[in-house]
């Protein structure tokens, strides 16, 4: 998580607030700051930013944040007690932990595609998700760069890399449609197409399946 | 003592009618597409001492969504308005169904597990060791076969032992973090921190501060999670649970491969010969019930005449009770004479068609043609429907997803000819005038339906979301099925139908014997004659109508006093008769189901585009034909 000055100031201040019960006096003691890492220039600069988009109220030498600042900075506190809590949580878990295998995604892309993939994305088509969950198992059928569905031949079996606009086309989801299932184009007509996933038919318009980015895919079993 | 509730829950065209009709006696659609129930259904049922109340739940992929039947069904579940689950699988797509299942552990919910279509998997060479998942779920768990019955039976007493199932997905390590950190931050259980990153409402017993607050720590860790991931939490979520579906499975299903079948499902989903299977359907399917109907006809109005009508005339009554009788022996004749035969073999048909599962490969077909009126090939489900009925067929356009669809969709199947109109069709046009005249009234609607879907589709704001369609099982139709099926609707037909056709004739013989009647024609008649040549009586056949469809064509019959409508009208007049009415306003029931789905004002706008519609074309049909 990274942070700017700003809103480390922001946060100080509500935390000073909230075990004081008073607000600090400006210019900021050594005592008072916790951070010495910041400049005198960087803090003043901060202040200016600060009041400028009015979170922050300097009168009478005193730094009191407004009613939005202390929303804000109750906000940045909040958002770092949850993210520290959900590191540590993180960490006591061991690796070899069964739920780390507990993904479908293990390998769905190597880091070279995903990389290829990312750029083309965020050029070609905005907010996509694709999965970034990488092995060390260099698979030769990515070579091919994804494209979508809707280009694919009867007959041939794909692997899903990432769906565009995911959240609204939850139905995909609940049929088995997510990143790194695999399908068959078993019937095409026009550009609708019917696929089997998980052993079942399904048919789709072609806009939908212009949304879902795939790769080809050897069945080697 | 309150009675239990227990739920059938489960993937759509999984066989829960089914089963629910075998349990409770009451009959309920049971078809072979997905979305037949759309209605929650009550049933009382006996086990040995306790009776319980038993819910046919419509089909659901998932329990997270934000449909409105998953929204309903899920907040049931929360709220305990269900005290416990059948979750009914489908032994043929086991780990697509589990998904569900998995959703359904993770409420605080006991249930019990029914694999039905065992019969299916057996034939299509796939083993399932029950047991082991029995032991898995620590939940009964009952394989059985409701077209045949078998272990049906069974449910019952295993109803009392339903449990909470202890089986805990596995879960990501950064979705496990979420949730025991949302544990330590917030004191919520693990399977509410789940719904929490999911985004669904949290439980109803939270108040609402912390529900807020609960919301925002979540959303917290979901950007970080998703961050980290590339991919949206819902999906992580779901890919996790995919996966134990898919590894129970495996455990569970063994296959061994049988015999190649024929591949009849690639040929009729093909452009070629696909396509022209799919209207050579149609036409054959409305040929046999114009031919067999008009057969069937023939032979009741004959009977009728020489056993009924013509004794009746023979007697000697008042002219008051002779009015009365005649309307009403006409109106019986009219009823059960000429439009049963025809409702009856339309009804047959289209219950087999549907128990084919032709029904989905029909909507595949259909796709590319649908998407020029901005609608995709799911709507083609209900508008085949609305070939039976209407109001059924606007009850299934919920499934569509967004408002522009359905807006498009009410239109369009409000303009179907169902069955009753197929009666007037058939009824009219193709006893007078021949089968071709009857079928270019099917070509008039269809070009009409054409032009009103692509003006639609250029006027109605909103967006398309496409067509996600699960095919049906393709299958002979049993014919136990089609029967008890096409029963149902032929049992409204007598209860409801009839006792209204009864009524309204007997008013209609009184308004008749006061004179009434020939006032209001008198008013409507230089309407009716001048715009569409038509004589005036045909305005009180047209009101009536709008009561039910095929009582146009009864009460024509029951004001002629004869069921030889060729000695009142000549064809001109026969044919745009027929084409009025079967434009013009759709009957009450659907007009009533119109504004429910999609509210009064909606009614309104359907009723008079289509008012407006029929009295344009018979004008026109008027104007051309007499030239
Ligand atoms: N072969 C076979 N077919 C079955 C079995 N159970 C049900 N069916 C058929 O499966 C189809 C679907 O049955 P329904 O009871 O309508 O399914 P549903 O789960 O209520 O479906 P929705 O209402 O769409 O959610 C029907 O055509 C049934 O005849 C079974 O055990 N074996
Ligand atoms: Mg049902």
């Amino acid at each position: 998580m990274e942070t700017t000055p700003c809103e480390d100031l922001l946060e100080w201040l509500y935390e000073y607030h909230m075990t004081n019960h008073i607000w600090p006096r400006w210019p900021l003691s050594i005592e008072q700051r916790r951070d010495n890492d910041l400049t005198q220039d960087t803090i003043q600069q901060c202040i200016t930013n600060l009041t400028k988009a009015e979170l922050l109220d300097e009168s009478n030498n005193c730094l009191a944040l407004t009613e939005k600042g202390i929303d804000a900075g109750r906000k940045i506190h909040q958002k770092h007690k949850v993210l520290s809590c959900f590191f540590t949580e993180m960490l006591g878990m061991k690796p070899d932990d069964a739920s780390s295998q507990a993904c479908i995604l293990e390998h769905t892309a190597s880091d070279d595609t995903i990389k290829r993939l990312d750029t083309y994305l965020s050029k070609n088509l905005g907010r996509t998700y694709l999965s970034s969950k990488t092995s060390d198992k260099k698979d030769s059928h990515h070579d091919t760069p994804p494209f979508f569905l809707s280009q694919g031949k009867k007959g041939e079996q794909y692997e899903i890399i990432a769906i565009k606009g995911c959240n609204r086309l939850q139905r995909l989801t609940d049929l088995g449609l997510i990143p790194g299932a695999h399908l068959r184009i078993t019937q095409q007509l026009a550009r609708s197409l019917v696929v089997t996933v998980k052993d079942c038919d399904i048919a789709i318009s072609p806009e939908i399946a212009s949304v879902i980015l795939v790769t080809p895919w050897k069945n080697n079993a | 003592m309150e009675k239990q509730r227990i739920g059938l829950l489960g993937n759509p065209n999984v066989g829960k009618s089914l089963i629910f009709t075998h349990l409770t006696g009451i009959g309920v659609e049971v078809s072979n597409y997905p979305g037949t129930t759309v209605h929650l259904k009550h049933g009382l049922c006996c086990s040995q001492d306790c009776p319980f109340v038993l819910v046919d739940l419509p089909g659901l992929y998932a329990l997270n969504g934000s449909t409105p039947e998953e929204q309903f069904i899920r907040e049931m579940i929360m709220r305990h308005e269900l005290d416990s689950l059948i979750v009914v699988l489908d032994a043929r797509h086991l780990e697509r169904n589990l998904y569900l299942l998995l959703q359904a552990c993770e409420y605080d919910i006991p249930l019990i597990i029914v694999v039905n279509m065992m019969d299916y998997a057996k034939e299509h060479g796939l083993e399932l060791d029950l047991n082991q998942m029995q032991e898995m779920f620590c939940v009964p768990v009952i394989g059985t076969s409701a077209i045949h019955g078998t272990n049906i039976s069974e449910i019952v007493p295993a109803i009392s032992a339903a449990a909470h199932p202890r089986w805990n997905t596995q879960y990501d390590a950064h979705i496990e973090a979420a949730c025991r950190s949302l544990n330590r931050l917030s004191q919520i259980s693990k399977k509410e921190a789940l719904h929490l990153l999911e985004g669904i409402e949290p439980w109803p017993h939270t108040t609402l501060k912390s529900k807020e607050e609960l919301q925002e720590t979540a959303k917290i860790i979901t950007a970080e999670v998703e961050q980290e991931h590339q991919m949206s939490i819902q999906q992580i979520i779901a890919a996790n649970r995919h996966y134990a579906a898919s590894r129970i499975a495996k455990k569970v299903v063994s296959h061994t491969p049988s015999k190649q079948k024929l591949d009849l499902d690639y040929l009729l989903t093909r452009g070629f010969p696909g396509i022209p299977i799919l209207l050579l359907l149609l036409g054959l399917m409305l040929s046999i019930v114009f031919m067999l109907g008009s057969a069937l006809e023939e032979v009741v109005v004959e009977l009728f005449t020489t056993y009924i009508l013509d004794p009746l005339g023979l007697l000697s009554l008042s002219p008051l009770a002779y009015e009365v009788l005649y309307a009403l022996a006409m109106a019986v004749m009219a009823g059960l004479g000429i439009a049963f035969p025809f409702i009856f073999i339309f009804y047959l048909l289209i219950s087999a068609l549907e128990d084919s599962g032709y029904m989905t490969r029909a909507a595949f077909l259909a796709d590319r043609v649908m998407h020029q009126f901005g609608l995709h090939g799911q709507v083609l489900v209900p508008m085949i429907l609305g070939l039976g009925c209407n109001v059924p067929a606007i009850m299934g356009i919920r499934q569509l997803n967004t408002r522009r669809e359905r807006f498009i969709a009410s239109f369009l199947i409000t303009m179907v000819p169902c069955s009753a109109r197929t009666v007037i069709i058939a009824g009219i046009v193709s006893t007078y005038l021949g089968l071709w005249w009857a079928f270019s009234i099917y070509l008039v609607v269809g070009v009409l339906l054409i032009i009103t879907g692509i003006m639609l589709s250029k006027v109605t704001p909103g967006t398309e979301y496409g067509m996600v369609l699960e095919m049906a099982p393709l299958r002979l139709p049993g014919p136990k099925q089609v029967l008890i099926r096409s029963m149902i609707h032929i049992r409204e037909f007598l209860f409801v139908a009839m006792p209204l056709l009864l009524v309204s004739s007997v008013v209609l013989g009184l308004l008749g014997y006061f004179g009434v009647l020939s006032w209001f024609e008198a008013v409507m008649a230089p309407f009716m004659t001048g715009v569409l040549g038509l004589p005036g009586f045909a305005s009180t056949a047209l009101l009536f109508g709008i009561l039910r469809k095929e009582m146009a064509l009864e009460t024509l019959i029951v004001l002629a006093g004869s069921a030889d409508l060729s000695t009142l009208m000549n064809g001109i007049q026969l044919y745009t008769f027929s084409i009025v009415s079967v434009l013009f306003v759709p009957c009450v029931s659907t007009i009533a189901v119109l504004a429910r789905e999609l509210g009064t004002r909606h009614a309104i706008l359907v009723s008079l585009y289509t008012v407006l519609l029929g009295i344009v074309v018979g004008s026109l049909v008027h104007l051309i034909m007499s030239m």
